[in-house]
C-alpha cells in the first residue's frame, strides 16, 4: 500500500488593497480538509506562503491536524490511488462580513509514501489554479477549486471565431479601380477597428458550365470571378464581433505583371481601398461617418496579396493609419518589401501540401518578423494553397507530384484560417487578451482541426537565451555565455534558409539555428544562464523539429529530446519533449520537397518542479539538451526563449 | 486525425510552355505610376527588353516566371497577350554576352530551370519601346 506522506502548498496573496487576511484558510484534499496556518501572520499583501502537512510539518495543531505517518484514529491517512475521487480545494473562513482575501496563486505538490520501507517515492502530483487573481469572502464566494496540474494537455475550450454581438450590413464600393466588398457590424455607433483583404492573382474568368475551367480571357459566355468574395465567410464572422471586414477587388492585377510591380500595385489598390474608407468615414453622409477606428487597423492577404499585405506597412503615408496586425495567408515573397515584418504583430499561414507556393515562403517573414509585441507562424498538414478561397475551386497539393498527401476539406481550411485567424485579430484588434491562448497552444479552439496545425510563436518581452543569430559560434550563446557538448552529441550552427551553407536543402525559412545529431542515448548540450536566474513562474520554449533526412524515406516512429534544468547546487531535472507535445516531423511532398519546419514546444517550470521539488528555480545555472534517443536522427533548434507563463 | 480528405486532381499542372522566340532590345523605360507611393522602380531610366513568344500560355498561378540569363535573374515581367511576354532587366551592365539563356519559376533550384536554345545577346541601339506600365 501507499499514501500520501507529505502536501506542500504554496499560496501567494494579491499584491491589491486590502488583499490581506487574518481569516482562515483550509485545504480540501482527499476527502477531508486541513487547517493551513503556521505560527506568525500569513495571507498578507504580496506575500508567498509555504506550508508543509505531514512530513517536515511546519502547521498549527499538528495533533489531529496532519497526515499521520501510520494510521490514526484522529488524523486517517490519505491514499495516493484516491485522490482523484475527490475536489482539491481552498476553503476561506473570513472573520466577517468585510474580510476579502485576494488569492493570486496556489499550488498544492502531494508527495506518495511507500509503507515498507517508510520512504517517500517518486510519484508526485501538483494542483494549482489555472485562473488569474481572485477575491474570496462572503459576498464573492468561500471556495477556489484547484485543477490537476499537467506538463502540457490544452483544453479544447470554444471557438474564438464565433461571436455574434452584432447584427450585420454589406455593400459593395467602387471609386475608379479601387473597388471590393465590406461587411460592417448594425445598430452601433462604433467606431469599430477594420480589416482590408487582398487576394491573390488567380485566373479572372469562368465557365459557367464547368466551374473548374478558368481562364485570363473572356472566352463566350464565361463569367468574371470574383475572386476577391472568396473570403465572405471570414468576413461575415469579424463583421458578428465587431470589426468591419473590406475585401479589395485586386482583379485588375491578376493575369498581368510578374514579379515585384506586380506586389506594387497590389499594396496600392489596398492603401487606395484603406484611403476610400478614410474618405466615407469623414464624410457625414456616409453609413461609415465616424464609425471606423483607424488606429486599429488589420491586413490580410493571400498568395500575393500575402506578399502586398508586407509592403503596405513600409509604404503607407496616412498619418492616421495605424496598422496594428499583418495576416499573411501562403504568400509569395518576391522581394518586394524588406521581408521583415516590423511595427505590427504578425501572422502568416503556411499550408504544408501548398501546390502553389510550394516553399512556403512566409517561413522567411515569421523567421524575419520582429515580434511587435507577437508573431505566429501556422504550418499546416493537409492543408493546399487554394482551399481558403471559396472561389479557387481546384486542390492544388498535387500539381507537380504525385505522391503527395491528399488534403483536408475545404471546410477543414476554413476553420482553421477562421479558428486562429480571428483570435489573431481579436487580440490585437479588440484587445481580446484571453484568445492569445489559442495561438501559443494553452487551448484548442473548438470544432477545428487542430491537430494538423503546428504553432510556432514569439512575444516581444521573452528572455533570448540563444537565437543563433549573433554570429558567435556555437560555443557562445546570446547572452554571450557559454555552451558545453558532452558524451557523443555533434550540434554546431547552420543557416536555416535554401543556399549554401545550410545542414542540407531541407530548410526553407531564413533563420540561423542548430542541429544536434547524436548516435547515443546520453548526449548533451548545455547553455549557461546568467548568474543566479529566477525562473520561477515561468516557462522554457524552443522551436524545434525532426530534421528532414532527404533521402526520400522517413524513419519509422517519432523521435524525440530532453529539455532539463540544472541549478546551483547541480540538481538536474529532465522533461521529455513527448510529456510537452511531440517533436515535429517532417511532412512528407517527395524526396526534394519535404521540408523541415519548426514549432515551438512549451515546457513550463512547473513540470519541473513536479518532477523534483529539491530544484531551486530561483538560482537555476543552465538549461540543457539531451539526445537520448539513440536513433541517430538530427534535431533542429531555434529560439531559446524564458517566457512568462500566460494565464 | 486527417479526416474528410478531397482529391480534386484537375487536369492543371504548372508546366511552363516552350519558348519559340526571344527578341532582345534595349528600351527606354517608363516606370509605373502608383498613386500612394513611389515605385522602387522609378530609378531606372532604360531597360533590356527580351520579348519571349511562347507555344501556350504561361499557367496562372501565385508564383511569376523567371528568364535567366547566365546568373542574372529577370524576375520582372508581364503578359502582352496570349502567349506573348516581356522580361525586362534593368541591371544592364550584369548581362554576359553570348549567356544562355533558361526559363523556370521564381525560386526554383538550379536543376528545374528549363534551357532554351536562346543566347544573349546584347542589342546595339536603344529603341523608343517603352513598357505597358
Amino acid at each position: 500500500m501507499s499514501h500520501i506522506g507529505r502536501i506542500t502548498v504554496t499560496i501567494s496573496t494579491g499584491d491589491l488593497d486590502g488583499a490581506s487576511t487574518n481569516g482562515r484558510v483550509y485545504l480540501g484534499i482527499g476527502g477531508r480538509e486541513f487547517r493551513i496556518d503556521k505560527p506568525g501572520n500569513q495571507f498578507q499583501k504580496g506575500d508567498t506562503d509555504f506550508f508543509t502537512i505531514g512530513d517536515g510539518s511546519n502547521i498549527e495543531f499538528s495533533d489531529f491536524n496532519n497526515l499521520p505517518i501510520i494510521g490514526d484514529n484522529n488524523s486517517p491517512r490519505i491514499e495516493f490511488e484516491t485522490l482523484s475521487n475527490y475536489p482539491v480545494y481552498i476553503r476561506f473562513e473570513p472573520q466577517d462580513n468585510e474580510d476579502n482575501w485576494n488569492v493570486e496563486d496556489v499550488k498544492v505538490q502531494v508527495t506518495q509514501y511507500n509503507d515498507d520501507p517508510l520512504v517517500a517515492t517518486s510519484n508526485k502530483r501538483m494542483f494549482i489554479d489555472l485562473g488569474s487573481n481572485i477575491w474570496l469572502g462572503k459576498r464573492s464566494g468561500l471556495f477556489l477549486y484547484l485543477d490537476r496540474f499537467e506538463c502540457f494537455n490544452p483544453k479544447i475550450t470554444y471557438d474564438p471565431s464565433k461571436q455574434d454581438l452584432f447584427s450585420i450590413g454589406y455593400m459593395e464600393y467602387s471609386s475608379g479601380d479601387i473597388k471590393g466588398d465590406v461587411y460592417y457590424p448594425l445598430d452601433n455607433p462604433g467606431p469599430f477597428p477594420i480589416i482590408v483583404i487582398a487576394h491573390g492573382n488567380h485566373a479572372i474568368f469562368y465557365n459557367p458550365a464547368n466551374r473548374n475551367q478558368e481562364s485570363c480571357t473572356r472566352n463566350p459566355g464565361w463569367i468574371e470571378i470574383p475572386n476577391h468574395k472568396g473570403y465572405d465567410y471570414f468576413q461575415k464572422q469579424l463583421a458578428r464581433m465587431g470589426i468591419i471586414a473590406v475585401s479589395v477587388d485586386c482583379n485588375s492585377t491578376n493575369c498581368k505583371a510578374y514579379g515585384i510591380i506586380n506586389i506594387e500595385e497590389r499594396a496600392d489598390l489596398i492603401i487606395g481601398s484603406i484611403d476610400h474608407f478614410r474618405t466615407l468615414n469623414a464624410d457625414v453622409s456616409s453609413i461609415f461617418h465616424n464609425k471606423i477606428d483607424f488606429q486599429s487597423v488589420g491586413l490580410i492577404g493571400h498568395s500575393r496579396g500575402g506578399d502586398a499585405v508586407v509592403l503596405v506597412p513600409e509604404r503607407i503615408v496616412f498619418s492616421n493609419v495605424n496598422i496594428k496586425c499583418v495576416i499573411s495567408l501562403a504568400p509569395t515573397d518576391t522581394g518586394a518589401s524588406s521581408g521583415q515584418p516590423n511595427g505590427y504583430s504578425f501572422m502568416t499561414i503556411l499550408p504544408a501540401g501548398d501546390g502553389d507556393v510550394s516553399r512556403n515562403d512566409g517561413a522567411k517573414f515569421y523567421d524575419k518578423a520582429i515580434p511587435s509585441p507577437f508573431k505566429c507562424q501556422l504550418y499546416v498538414h493537409y492543408a493546399n494553397h487554394n482551399f481558403f478561397n471559396r472561389e479557387w475551386p481546384n486542390d492544388d497539393s498535387l500539381w507537380g507530384g504525385s505522391d503527395n498527401p491528399s488534403v483536408m476539406s475545404r471546410r477543414d481550411h476554413e476553420q482553421i484560417l477562421s479558428a486562429y485567424g480571428v483570435a489573431f485579430l481579436r487580440y490585437n484588434l479588440l484587445n481580446h487578451k484571453e484568445v492569445i491562448r489559442f495561438l501559443c497552444k494553452y487551448s484548442i479552439p473548438l470544432n477545428v482541426n487542430h491537430e494538423n496545425v503546428h504553432l510556432s510563436f514569439q512575444f516581444d518581452n521573452s528572455l533570448i537565451i540563444d537565437n543563433h543569430e549573433d554570429g558567435n559560434t556555437i560555443n557562445i550563446n546570446s547572452n554571450n555565455l557559454p555552451t558545453t557538448q558532452l558524451n557523443s552529441i555533434l550540434v554546431d550552427e547552420y543557416p536555416f534558409r535554401q543556399g549554401g551553407g545550410s545542414f542540407n536543402n531541407s530548410f526553407f525559412g531564413n533563420s540561423t539555428g542548430m542541429v544536434a545529431t547524436d548516435s547515443g542515448i546520453n548526449g548533451i548540450f548545455s547553455s549557461q544562464l546568467p548568474p543566479n536566474s529566477n525562473i520561477e513562474g515561468k516557462e522554457i520554449w524552443i522551436r524545434t523539429s525532426e530534421v528532414y533526412n532527404m533521402q526520400g524515406v522517413l524513419p519509422t516512429g517519432e523521435s524525440g529530446f530532453q529539455l532539463g534544468l540544472e541549478d546551483n547546487n547541480n540538481v538536474k531535472v529532465w522533461i521529455d519533449s513527448d510529456e510537452v507535445g511531440t517533436l515535429l516531423r517532417p511532412y512528407y511532398r517527395g524526396i526534394s520537397s519535404t521540408k523541415t519546419m519548426l514549432k515551438t514546444l512549451r515546457f513550463s517550470t512547473l513540470c519541473f518542479l513536479n518532477k523534483n521539488q529539491e530544484l531551486q528555480l530561483n538560482n537555476i545555472k543552465s538549461i540543457l539538451i539531451r539526445t537520448n534517443r539513440g536513433d541517430n536522427r538530427s534535431i533542429a533548434f531555434d529560439d531559446l526563449e524564458i517566457m512568462e507563463i500566460l494565464k | 486525425m486527417n479526416n474528410n480528405m478531397e482529391h480534386n486532381i484537375q487536369n492543371h499542372n504548372f508546366n511552363l510552355p516552350n519558348i519559340k522566340d526571344i527578341r532582345i532590345q534595349q528600351i527606354t523605360y517608363k516606370p509605373p505610376k502608383h498613386r500612394y507611393f513611389e515605385s522602387s522602380f522609378s530609378k531606372y531610366k532604360e531597360a533590356i527588353e527580351f520579348k519571349v513568344l511562347t507555344d501556350g500560355p504561361i499557367p496562372v498561378r501565385a508564383l511569376s516566371p523567371v528568364l535567366h540569363i547566365g546568373n542574372t535573374s529577370l524576375t520582372e515581367g508581364e503578359s502582352l497577350s496570349p502567349n506573348e511576354y516581356r522580361f525586362l532587366a534593368f541591371k544592364i551592365n550584369e548581362l554576359e554576352n553570348n549567356a544562355p539563356i533558361y526559363f523556370a519559376w521564381q525560386g526554383d533550384p538550379d536543376n528545374m530551370r528549363i534551357k532554351t536554345r536562346f543566347t544573349y545577346r546584347k542589342p546595339h541601339t536603344i529603341q523608343n519601346n517603352t513598357t505597358n506600365n
